[in-house]
């Protein structure tokens, strides 16, 4: 019983001896001997130190006893005592100094029987100030704002130091970071500022993206935030124009993208064909497609300064038109930038009579050949006349031959899925002797569709 | 007013309808494909073939000369001397081993050959013969199979074709038919050129494929292979 009751005041004595003071930066911890400097404050500015009692042995530790006493120096939210520690455990408690005053600054920390002489040391220092291009710095937050920015543009936030006492003042680091912010321009660390004296200099602030962003510039101890917004830029309504006013199926047209004014910015992005046909018969025309690479999407740039947009790395593209009637659309697709209006552009293809491409005509022994290609953009093909020569020119009876292939167009214009080009053999079987037959010197065919009539050239037999 | 006997029966009338096509090209990445269309307006089909290094077509026939093989457009393969070969259905000429062969019925049959000179091109003269341009120390010469000279051509990419030739200048490319008449086109940059099918001529740049339609002089761009 004597024994046990002589254990209880040992208890203390043997729990500070696994208490160790540390502090701690964010990242790691740094053991703190009997005294421990903040070093040197701007008057008026707070530093707080992150202290910890970490408890190293394997019981627990009553933490008893936690106290600052000097001028500027305060615990803040410090823990309650009696304050139980685990084994590996910790109880953190920043320290806070700030002075208004210029002086020599000093106070005991005691944390149960450890005790820490604190010392600082507050001075005075430039005064920081925006001249233009930002505002700030925020009377609580010290944050300077750069405002909204344009993407793959550049601001310039310029700033002074002024020296507002009457001795002179060191500037011993002077430092930006963050991405986007920098450099900094006009001036040079370490510098003196005499009594009075004031410095402008600049940063830069150039954002690769749209985002906000944060970044710090570093005046001795003195931290200020930076802060900035970049947003996509507008560019001007592009001018989308053809070699050729007149736009008609079954051709090629080179597309040329031109702005109103020199880009402010460099961009890219992607032109994109569309095509809507006329008809319910197909959904699309494949032919519809620029030609560098056989599809619909094309990427473009520009840089800054450009008043020509580049086409896959060229002046212009060239698409084809496909053999249908309706509308293409070429729409641009900015990559990280707006237009200030939609730039999209809608080509009418007209209906058109049968475009013929070539027509040959052929004669057997006892039958003639017809052999047209060409497209119908109506895809209404079907009525048809021919009408056959003789030798002299005269035409062989019955005269005009009428006929409809409509159905077997129809079902062809089905089945191809898109695109009206089109091969087309039409025999005739010849009633007559050979050398009859042999008078058959030539044919013209009519062919016609919803959008009027069109006639081959006269079709010479060989 | 004469009349004729005879008359067209218009009983017996009928089409057949059918996608028109302008021939065969190899692509970029050495695949042939088939070129669907007209004139202004062509696509490109799926590949029939892959390591194509060259080919050609006529109205009825198209080879595909690849690595150590010729294929013919009924999908008959035959095999062939290594490399690149210029084709002018049916003959083809194999440059690494300055051999000609004809196509027949799926074989190669060989040609007799002692023409002096590089080959450049080669086409089916009037009789079924053979006829090539070759360049020589002293020019580039249009020859018959034995050898013999019909004319002279000028330098550069060119390629036969029926009754005249074309090729490419300083300021672009020129047809040039039999009878002298010539026809320019606007086309800088020719690497080479190609059969593309029956009255096309491929013409190849840089970054880019054209079709020359032979009869009627015109020229409009081919679509690349999509991505």
């Amino acid at each position: 019983m004597r024994a046990a009751l002589a254990l209880i005041p040992l208890l203390p004595l043997t729990a500070w001896a696994q208490l160790a003071l540390v502090v701690y930066d964010g990242a790691v911890e740094v053991p703190v001997g009997s005294i421990f400097d903040y070093g040197k404050i701007a008057a008026g500015d707070a530093k707080d130190v992150r202290f910890r009692a970490r408890n190293t042995g394997a019981s627990a530790v009553m933490l008893t006893t936690l106290s600052v006493s000097g001028a500027g120096f305060s615990l803040l939210n410090p823990p309650p005592t009696p304050y139980t520690i685990a084994p590996d455990n910790f109880v953190e408690f920043p320290v806070r100094f700030s002075s208004n005053a210029p002086a020599s600054y000093s106070a005991n920390l005691q944390v149960n029987g450890i005790s820490v002489l604190l010392l600082a040391a507050a001075g005075s220092v430039p005064t920081l100030a925006t001249v233009s291009g930002c505002t700030g710095p925020d009377q609580s937050t010290r944050t300077i704002d750069f405002g909204r920015v344009a993407k793959g543009s550049a601001s310039t936030c310029t700033l002074s130091l002024q020296n507002s006492s009457t001795q002179s003042q060191t500037v011993s680091a002077l430092v930006v970071s963050g991405a986007g912010f920098g450099p900094l321009q006009g001036v040079r660390a370490p510098l003196t500022l005499l009594p009075g004296e004031r410095v402008t200099f600049t940063i830069a602030f150039a954002p690769p993206n749209a985002a906000i962003y944060s970044g710090t510039l570093n005046v001795d101890a003195r931290a200020f935030p930076l802060t900035a917004a970049a947003f996509n830029p507008l560019l001007p309504k592009p001018a989308l124009t053809f070699e050729s006013a007149s736009i008609g199926s079954a051709q090629q047209h080179t597309l040329k993208i031109s702005l109103p004014a020199p880009a402010p910015f460099a961009g890219s992005g992607y032109v994109n064909l569309g095509f809507s046909p006329a008809t319910r018969l197909i959904a699309n025309d494949p032919g519809v497609i620029f030609l560098v690479n056989g599809s619909r999407i094309l990427p473009f740039s520009f840089k800054q300064g450009d008043t020509q947009i580049s086409l896959n790395g060229l002046p212009g593209a060239v698409f084809q038109t496909g053999t249908s009637a309706g509308a293409i659309t070429f729409g641009l697709t900015p990559q990280g930038f707006q237009f200030d209006a939609d730039p999209s552009l809608m080509v009418n293809i007209a209906p058109a009579t049968i475009g013929i491409d070539s027509a040959t005509a052929a004669r057997g022994p006892d039958l003639v050949d017809i052999q047209i290609t060409g497209y119908d953009n109506t895809y209404s093909a079907g009525a048809m006349s021919f009408v056959f020569y003789g030798t002299s020119g005269n035409t062989i009876a019955p005269g005009a031959i009428p006929a409809d292939f409509s159905s077997a167009f129809k079902q062809y214009f089905t089945r191809q899925g898109g695109g009206s080009a089109f091969l087309m053999h039409v025999t005739f079987l010849v009633a007559g002797t050979s050398a009859q037959i042999a008078q058959v010197s030539g044919v013209d065919v009519t062919l016609t569709n919803s959008a009027g009539i069109a006639q081959t050239q006269r079709l010479r037999f060989p | 007013m004469k009349t004729f006997a005879f008359f067209i029966a218009i009983a017996s009338a009928c089409a057949q309808i059918e996608r028109p096509g302008l021939g065969l090209m190899v692509d970029r990445d050495g695949a042939a494909r088939p070129v669907y269309g007209i004139a202004g307006n062509a696509t490109l089909g799926d590949a029939v073939a892959t390591g194509a290094l060259a080919s050609a077509c006529t109205r009825r026939l198209c080879l595909i000369k690849t690595e150590s093989s010729v294929i013919g457009s009924s999908g008959q393969i035959a095999d062939a001397p290594p490399g690149p070969a210029l084709i002018a259905p049916p003959f083809i000429y194999f440059a690494s081993s300055r051999q000609l062969a004809r196509w027949h019925d799926g074989q190669l049959d060989p040609v007799d050959f002692a023409v002096d000179g590089q080959v450049l091109s080669l086409r089916v003269a009037d009789d079924g013969g053979v006829e090539l341009a070759v360049a020589r120390g002293d020019g580039v010469w249009l020859v018959h199979g034995d050898g013999t000279v019909i004319d002279s051509l000028p330098a550069g990419p060119l390629m036969l074709v029926k009754r005249g030739v074309i090729f490419a200048n300083s300021d672009g490319i020129v047809l040039r038919r039999a009878d002298g008449t010539e026809i320019p086109f606007d086309i800088a940059g020719v690497e080479s050129f190609f059969g593309l099918g029956d009255g096309y001529i491929g013409v190849r740049t840089a970054d880019s494929t054209w079709a020359v339609r032979i009869e009627t002089g015109r020229a409009f761009l081919l679509p690349e292979a999509a991505p």
